[in-house]
């Protein structure tokens, strides 16, 4: 570990600081909204699953119903590239 | 193309006495859609089945259980029979199997049932083998009471307290299976303190066989007969897999002869009938319409005759309507999708044509490179050369659609297993060295990768792309939306539901160009009032509940972005794994560069599987929760032509 106290620290250190905070940020990100996502699709593919044990031809209205919490990550995923490359 | 086969409903109405020539040439030109008839309150009933049709069924049932016995499974033919030939055989041959079949059958019960009778006697007789005596002195004795049993615990111990008793006793034991086998012979008379004394030890009574002699050598001849039996038992199932290989193509033709003759015989069954007369109602497709009033005429000459309903002046529910895909051959796969979702109404567009380009298009922009794209086509060739038949053929083909998609993309990007092809990072040039002829061309060609998913720079291009590919598939969505509105429901009503949802994109692009300064400050204003207008179209169209609606126009666009995101990911792990093998193990050197080999064999095969599953999954959603969502019913039903299609028989 580098000790970094702000009023000696070398540009070159707080730019180098400043890139983890931007990667910790970035992380988060996809993390939670990953985790988000996974909450939202479970019941809605337990569900999916069960209606198509019943009903096979279910299978599309199922997918697309699993799916649609899963732009809550996407969306994570673009604000963490947002953050890493802009 | 873009649209169902034109279908229209048709009766056919002949002479009771020519129903059964008639359903022979239905059912052989495959045209009709039958409706079936249901019974009501008029003269009209449903028809009467033929007469062969029981005796076809039994017949049926007594093949299928042969299949079953045989465990024939149904394969793809190259051979077919003639029809004719199987039927003049099918019963000598099917009796003739039928009691092979049963006298193996027999066989089979009785070695079965023998061996599992040894091996009970086998469990009785092992633990009295490890006792000194025949089994005949185990029984017929009046004041002697014989016990013979399992107990648990120290012999000793049950010893001193039946001595306590009586000394007048014999006692044989035996350690087994960490019990103990006992047989222990008293006087009748102590049989209830016995039992008392037993019960401490957790006695487990031995009920001995009626046999006589020695029971290690009786099991003895047992473990001989046993063997026997496991020997005659495998050359019986050799005898049923000859069988199988013998009689296979016979059974699954005739199985096929005998679903015909049923499904035939039976047919009436969905007419309506009158006392002379029978009428089907069904539907056709319009391209076969003439083709069957021509073969009705030339059979019968004029006794069964057709005649249709003009579809498109009839009020017919849309649901109702068979719908037959009208697509070219390249297209066809794309079909396994649409019925995937729900197959489209009869009035609606069928998206299969714009799918066969949009989804492949997605897929190759979201895995774009070369080393997997290769790989997949190959999956996808050995596939459709593998699966001749059945719902995983399209799938295949799709797979090789994907991959071709996936190549040129790969080619764009300039990327193969997650590597630099072009350029100063080039794995050629890597490889082969820079200055070589050949690493050189690679090492200097800069016009590839037009965008470089593996460095930083031209990534937001790529985010802004996908986006832009959201909005024009999103508007196509929408016009197809309108056109689909229009038929159903009028120019008004599709205007204000559709139209609205473009002006309103055009109202939000306009204020964003005047906000980052592209067009005159004027365009902020322009652009709000020309959102407002689309806003208040909306609610018209669809009611006040359509303002919570207007935030997905955002969330839908944003969608598309996953082409890019989906896209990096896989990027990011092919790098990850090359980074690796190559920066972190190869150096090493030694041990290090196998371990390498493996790392990047597994690693790859993981992310072609993830590659095939991600882009796949993730184009699909595209197509069905944005794009669908814009014009998309579906629930229309199959048309499902009355016939059969043969793969092991002709008819000459």
């Amino acid at each position: 570990m580098v000790d970094i106290s702000i009023a000696d620290a070398t540009v070159e250190q707080i730019l180098a600081n400043q890139k983890g905070l931007i990667a910790i940020g970035a992380g988060l990100a996809v993390g939670l909204s990953g985790i988000a996502s996974g909450i939202a699709e479970k019941d809605i593919g337990a569900a999916a699953v069960g209606a198509m044990a019943e009903r096979e031809e279910l299978f599309g209205k199922g997918l697309i119903l699993t799916v649609i919490p899963e732009t809550i990550v996407i969306f994570g995923l673009v604000v963490a590239i947002l953050l890493l490359f802009l | 193309m873009l649209k169902a086969k034109k279908v229209s409903k048709a009766v056919i109405i002949g002479n009771k006495k020519l129903l059964h020539p008639t359903v022979d040439i239905l059912h052989s030109i495959q045209c009709i859609h039958v409706e079936d008839f249901t019974e009501d309150d008029s003269f009209l009933t449903i028809g009467k089945p033929g007469e062969v049709a029981s005796e076809a069924s039994n017949k049926l049932v007594k093949l299928r259980s042969l299949t079953n016995f045989l465990g024939i499974k149904p394969t793809h033919s190259e051979k077919l029979q003639n029809e004719d030939a199987i039927l003049n055989e099918l019963d000598a041959k099917l009796e003739k199997l039928d009691s092979i079949v049963n006298e193996l059958l027999d066989r089979k019960n009785v070695l079965g049932t023998e061996l599992k009778n040894i091996d009970d006697s086998i469990f009785v007789l092992e633990p009295l083998s490890l006792l000194p005596l025949d089994l005949e002195y185990y029984k017929g004795y009046s004041s002697i009471n014989a016990i013979i049993g399992y107990i648990q615990g120290e012999i000793s111990g049950i010893e001193q307290e039946i001595r306590s008793i009586t000394t007048n006793y014999e006692l044989f034991s035996s350690p087994y299976n960490k019990k103990n086998v006992i047989a222990l012979f008293m006087p009748v008379e102590y049989q209830q303190q016995v039992t008392d004394i037993l019960e401490k030890y957790y006695f487990n009574d031995i009920h001995v066989p009626e046999l006589m002699g020695n029971p290690g050598n009786i099991m003895a001849g047992m473990q001989n007969r046993k063997e026997d039996i496991q020997l005659e038992l495998t050359s019986l199932e050799d005898e049923i897999a000859d069988l199988k290989g013998k009689y296979m193509d016979f059974i699954l033709a005739s199985d096929e002869v005998l679903s015909i003759t049923t499904e035939k015989a039976e047919a009436p069954l969905r007419f309506a009938t009158s006392e002379s007369t029978f009428i089907i109602d069904c539907w056709i497709t319009d391209d076969k319409f003439h083709q069957v009033e021509d073969t009705l005429e030339k059979n019968f000459n004029g006794s069964v005759m057709i005649s249709k309903l003009d579809t498109e002046k009839e009020e017919i529910e849309s649901s109702t309507i068979p719908v037959e895909y009208d697509n070219p051959g390249l297209v066809k796969p794309l079909e396994t999708i649409m019925d995937l979702y729900s197959r489209p109404l009869y009035k609606e567009i069928d998206p299969s044509v714009i799918i066969f380009f949009t989804f492949p298009l997605f897929y190759g922009l979201m895995l774009g490179d070369i080393g997997y794209g290769l790989v997949l086509f190959t999956l996808g060739m050995v596939g459709r050369a593998k699966i001749k038949t059945g719902g995983l053929r399209p799938l295949a083909t799709l797979l090789v659609y994907c991959s071709i998609t996936t190549t040129i993309f790969g080619v764009l990007f300039a990327e193969i297993f997650g590597f630099h092809v072009f350029g100063h990072h080039s794995i050629v040039a890597v490889l082969f060295g820079e200055h070589s002829a050949l690493g050189g061309i690679f090492y200097n060609f800069h016009a590839l990768p037009i965008l470089d998913r593996l460095g930083k720079d031209d990534i937001p291009i790529l985010l802004i792309v996908s986006a832009l590919i959201g909005v024009v598939h999103l508007n196509l969505g929408f016009l197809l939306g309108f056109r689909n509105e229009a038929v159903s429901h009028g120019i008004k009503t599709a205007v204000l539901e559709k139209i609205s949802w473009m002006v309103l994109q055009l109202g939000i692009a306009i204020f964003a160009l005047a906000a980052l300064g592209y067009i005159p400050v004027v365009g902020k204003t322009g652009g709000i009032v020309i959102s407002v207008i689309g806003v208040v179209m909306l609610i018209a169209g669809e009611g006040g509940a359509a303002i919570l609606e207007l935030p997905s126009i955002l969330s839908n666009t944003l969608s598309y972005t996953r082409l890019a995101a989906v896209g990096l990911s896989s990027v990011g792990i092919a790098y990850a794994i090359n980074y690796i093998v190559t920066n972190l193990l190869f150096p090493e050197g030694g041990v290090f560069i196998i371990l390498g080999i493996i790392v990047l064999l597994i690693g790859h095969t993981v992310n072609t599987v993830l590659g095939v599953v991600a882009p796949g999954l993730h184009a699909l959603r595209l197509q069905y929760v944005e794009f669908f969502t814009k014009f998309y019913n579906g629930g229309g039903r199959k048309f499902n032509p009355f016939g059969y299609n043969r793969k092991y028989t002709e008819v000459k």
